[in-house]
Formats: structure tokens, C-alpha cells, sequence
């Protein structure tokens, strides 16, 4: 993969790569940073790489590798909480609002929300881009669906997909 | 509310790309661009590996005499995870399984093995026409990754890994959790070598007896033909999987005989009550090469609570908001992270090594080198100023 190549990919992941690190840093700030180190270090592990049409996860990863290790030098301890239990907090006395809600996700139920419900992406392929096994990823979108039901007092109505 | 109502609310909701973020990126590949029309030397690695130093190397079984003259130079890349130089080796590796030349390149399988558990990979392509060696050496030792450019030597000659999946006996194989490679060169002119280790394991999948591997490393064909999966159903068996294609394979038959039955497992289940959880070690593997320890942890809220008292309630964002609030991790992580293979006497069996593989609220994985000859008792023992803590260790045996 050459460099023009390299470029012409990433920047048609551009607002997934935003969506997908705002849902982890929630900070524009953060985000920039995270996408200069991840674009860095992918190009350098370029070789990695196996076929073109695992660019997406591949470098999804990538990301998803850097906002979690900007998240644990925030605090400089470990980050991801690996529990599938949804957090036992009170529903809030007025609903919230959309964003606010999101904004009281765990981060790593917030990039499930992201990618699935806004980005459309599978199971399979959420499952691709964070190294998670899909059993985990469909519990944290379980989790985070039902805590989101809470705290915008909205209850969910599964469909099949 | 159901999923194309959230789906719209998040369209209408969710900020547009920020101009410093489209910035930021715009920069930063500029100058990746910028930087390979003036290329400078630098390194290629296959994929990340665990820097991991190891201390003495124990081994579960004695070793064979047939083997014993045989040098595996796949440990030479895969230190970190089975010591340098296990003695077992000779019962769980075969060498010089396939060799095959595609394109002009030659193509060798040398050496691979199963414990039991992992799959171990080592292969070579040699290139044709090339008077250079690709190893890469600081202080006269052989290092990882070779140069950009001698990798793409491989692509002139459209042969090398080409997908993510390979196939056991047909059957389509996944890149699972914790499996991983290096790439390195060597003093051969021309020569590019590969180490692989797949955790068969964590995707539930045992072998026994005579298997063929095939492994994506011949003719790259036209990935369009199989890429996106999605759209070609075709290349889809039932289960969704990427049915083995007919090119673009290298196949070789590896024996692993009852290598399974040799892996010798305990659940001790001795259930320890700390401070911040319950804890027992559910699982310890022991196979020729390795050894597997899986610990079961159950946070005590009561810690929880008084960790957040001292703490405050969880990760913030930099205006101090908490972002995810604590959980049992956060409270036993350091016990974990203190926490070394020691016998009954307190002795560490791999001095400084911690085998930390990952934890979670509720579990741990630990990896060590094979333990030659099991001690009566085995711990998972806190070791500080280097004296271990038995009364806050959990019994592995």
C-alpha cells in the first residue's frame, strides 16, 4: 500500500474515525490527537495489513487501541471495565435528553452505540474493529441499550434485523 | 423507542466533523505522503507482539532424544511467551513440513507444532535474484520487522498473505484473541521469515491427530472475487464462514497426535476471601510448552465503595466529569498485577515474571512458560520487596 493509497482510504473513514473517537474521548481536543497518533502508527504498521478490504477494521482498531491508551494515561490505571452488567443507577427524575444520555454511557457501551445504531455496523464488524468477541459486544449493546432506555424513560422495542 | 428511532435522533444529534479534527487528519497524512517521497529507513512489523522479558525456564515433560540435537529457531522470535529454549519442544514441533516454489519465490514451511492449546507457525519465502540479506541487527542480535521497501520486493512478485483466515482440515479459521506474529529477515540473501502463534483455544478449537493447515501464502488471486463477503454468498458456507478457496494456498499436514491428552488441567476452585474480592483460580493448563492459569474474581462492593469514597466515583474527562464510574477492576487491579507463580515455600518459579495477560472485573488470564515438574503446592502470590504474601495468595495447586 503506498502512501496516496494510505491517504485516499483514511480519509473516507473520516467521520467514522470522528464518530467513533468522540464516543470514547468526548473531547474535539482528544479526538484530533488520537487520529494524528492513530494514522501514525498505522502507516508505520502498514504491513500489518493484510488485504485491502480489512482496511476498515484494521485501522478502526488501531484507533479504538489509541483513544483507550489516552484514556488510561488520563488517570494512569487501567481502563476498561470488562463487567456486562448494566450500572445499577437511578433512573433520572426528568428524562434526558439524546446526547446527554449518550453522554452518561460508559464509554466503551457509547462506541457500541455509535457504531451499530449511528454507523450501521454489524455485530461481526464491531466485533473486527475492537478485537472484541461478539458474544461481548452484543452484551455491551444490550447493556447500553437498556441503560439508555433508563435514563431517557423510553422503553426499548426490539426488533429483528 | 426502537432501532430506526435511535438511529434518526443520533443522525440529528451527533456533532459534524470538527474543522481541527479534519485538520489534524489532512496534516498528519500530508506528511506521510510527504515522508515516502523522501523515504527514510525504518521498520516493518507484522503485527504487535507483548514486550516481555522472561526469567528461568522450566519444562513440564523430558524431552526426546530423537529431537534433542534439533534447534527450533521459532523460540528464537516466541521467547516471550515460551522461553527461549523449551525443552519439550522436541514433543511438540515438526520441522520442514512443506516447501513449494510460487512465482519464482520459494516458499517453506519449517517448523511448526500444538500444544495442545496454541498453534505455532514459522515459515520463509525466499526471493529470487536478491544478493542482500533483510535481517536487521542491533548489538550483533537479530531484531524484528525488515525495511518497507525489501517487503515490498514480495508484492513484485504477487505472493504472500493475502486474507485473514486460514483453514484446519477445511475448516475456516478466525485470527482469535491473543494470537499474533513477527516478521523478521535473517542472514539469508534474500529471505523474509514469518512466526506466527494462533490461541486455538480461544476459539474453542482442538486438534487431534494428522490435520492439514492451509495457509493463504501463495499466488495472490483476485480478492474481488471473495471481497466483501457479504457480497459474494457464494464463498459463504452456512454458518456465514469464508469457505477454503481452491488458490492461492499452501497446504502441509502437521500430526499432532494426541497432543490434547497431554495437557494436564486442574480446577482447584479454592474460593479466597479478600479484602476487595473473592477469588479462586478456575483453571490451570499445563502443557508441554505453556501453562494457562484463569482466575475468577468476585469484587466486594464494600471495597468498592470505600475505593470510591478515597477516589471519588470514576474516570473523568479533563473538566472533571465522570465518565465510567469505578468498577471491581479498579479495586483488585494492583493485588492482580502483584501477583507471581510461587511454590509452597513462597519461591517464584519464574523470578520477576508476572504472566499477566489481561483481567477484567471478574476474571484474569496468566501465561508462563511449561513447568517442568509440578511443586506439591503452587500459588498465585502478591510478591513485594520480593517476599510473597501466601496469606493473600490464591492455591493454583
Amino acid at each position: 500500500m503506498d502512501a496516496i493509497t494510505f491517504q485516499r482510504e483514511a480519509l473516507q473513514l473520516e467521520k467514522l474515525m470522528y464518530h467513533v473517537s468522540w464516543s470514547l474521548l468526548r473531547s474535539n481536543e482528544d479526538c484530533a490527537d488520537a487520529v494524528q497518533e492513530a494514522l501514525t502508527h498505522a502507516w508505520q504498521k502498514r504491513h500489518t495489513l493484510r488485504s485491502m478490504d480489512k482496511f476498515k477494521p484494521w485501522l478502526m482498531r488501531i484507533l479504538v487501541n489509541e483513544c483507550n491508551d489516552m484514556l488510561r494515561k488520563r488517570k494512569r490505571r487501567s481502563f476498561f471495565a470488562l463487567g456486562e452488567a448494566v450500572d445499577a443507577v437511578a433512573a433520572p427524575e426528568q428524562p434526558l435528553e439524546l446526547m446527554e444520555a449518550i453522554g452518561q454511557l460508559r464509554p466503551e457501551w457509547r462506541m457500541m452505540i455509535v457504531l451499530h445504531y449511528l454507523e450501521g455496523c454489524s455485530v461481526q464488524e464491531i466485533s473486527a474493529m475492537t478485537g472484541l468477541p461478539q458474544g461481548t459486544v452484543k452484551s455491551r449493546l444490550k447493556s447500553a441499550r437498556q441503560r439508555l432506555g433508563v435514563l431517557l424513560s423510553d422503553e426499548w422495542e426490539e426488533e429483528s434485523r | 423507542m426502537n432501532q430506526k428511532e435511535l438511529q434518526k435522533r443520533l443522525s440529528q444529534a451527533m456533532p459534524e466533523v470538527p474543522q481541527s479534527f479534519h485538520a489534524a487528519m489532512q496534516q498528519t497524512l500530508d506528511e506521510i505522503v510527504q515522508q515516502e517521497k523522501a523515504p527514510q529507513a525504518g521498520r516493518a512489523l507484522l503485527r504487535p507482539r507483548r514486550a516481555l522479558a522472561l526469567g528461568l525456564i522450566l519444562a513440564l515433560l523430558l524431552a526426546t532424544a530423537a529431537f534433542a540435537a534439533y534447534r527450533w529457531s521459532i523460540f528464537d522470535s516466541l521467547s516471550f511467551l515460551t522461553g527461549s529454549n523449551p525443552v519439550n519442544a522436541g514433543q511438540v514441533m515438526q520441522a520442514h513440513l512443506a516447501q513449494t516454489t510460487v512465482n519464482g519465490v520459494e516458499i517453506a514451511i519449517t517448523e511448526a507444532g500444538y500444544d495442545g492449546r496454541i498453534l505455532l507457525l514459522r515459515y520463509s519465502y525466499r526471493l529470487p535474484g536478491v544478493d542482500r540479506a533483510f535481517g536487521i541487527y542491533e548489538n550483533g542480535r537479530l531484531t524484528e520487522g525488515i525495511l518497507p521497501e525489501d517487503a515490498a520486493l514480495l508484492d513484485q512478485y504477487n505472493v504472500g498473505w493475502w486474507t485473514d483466515h486460514f483453514w484446519i482440515d477445511g475448516q475456516n479459521m478466525e485470527m482469535f484473541a491473543g494470537s499474533g506474529g513477527i516478521t523478521t529477515g535473517s542472514d539469508v540473501p534474500g529471505e523474509i521469515i514469518v512466526t506466527e502463534y494462533w490461541r486455538l483455544d480461544a476459539g474453542n478449537v482442538q486438534l487431534k491427530g494428522s490435520v492439514d493447515i492451509s495457509l493463504p501464502i501463495g499466488q495472490k488471486p483476485d480478492t474481488s472475487k471473495y471481497f466483501p463477503l457479504y457480497e459474494h454468498p457464494e464463498w459463504r458456507d452456512e454458518n456465514g464462514n469464508f469457505k477454503m478457496p481452491d488458490e492461492g494456498l499452501v497446504t502441509f499436514t502437521l500430526d499432532v497426535g494426541d497432543m490434547l491428552d497431554r495437557v494436564v488441567t486442574l480446577h482447584p476452585n479454592q474460593p479466597v476471601e479478600l479484602s476487595e474480592a473473592t477469588v479462586q483460580v478456575s483453571e490451570a493448563a499445563f502443557s508441554p510448552l505453556m501453562t494457562y492459569i484463569t482466575l475468577q474474581l468476585e469484587g466486594n462492593p464494600r471495597a468498592l465503595a470505600d475505593f470510591k469514597t478515597l477516589h471519588g466515583e470514576g474516570w473523568t474527562d479533563e473538566q472533571g466529569n465522570v465518565i465510567m464510574p469505578y468498577s471491581a477492576m479498579d479495586v483488585h487491579g494492583g493485588w492482580v498485577n502483584s501477583l507471581r507463580l510461587v511454590d509452597g515455600n513462597g519461591t517464584e518459579l519464574f523470578p520477576g515474571y508476572s504472566g499477566i495477560n489481561g483481567w477484567g472485573d471478574s476474571w484474569a488470564e496468566f501465561l508462563y512458560p511449561c513447568v517442568e515438574s509440578l511443586p506439591d503446592a503452587l500459588w498465585l502470590a502478591p510478591v513485594e520487596n520480593g517476599a510473597a504474601n501466601l496469606s493473600r495468595a490464591v492455591r493454583v495447586r
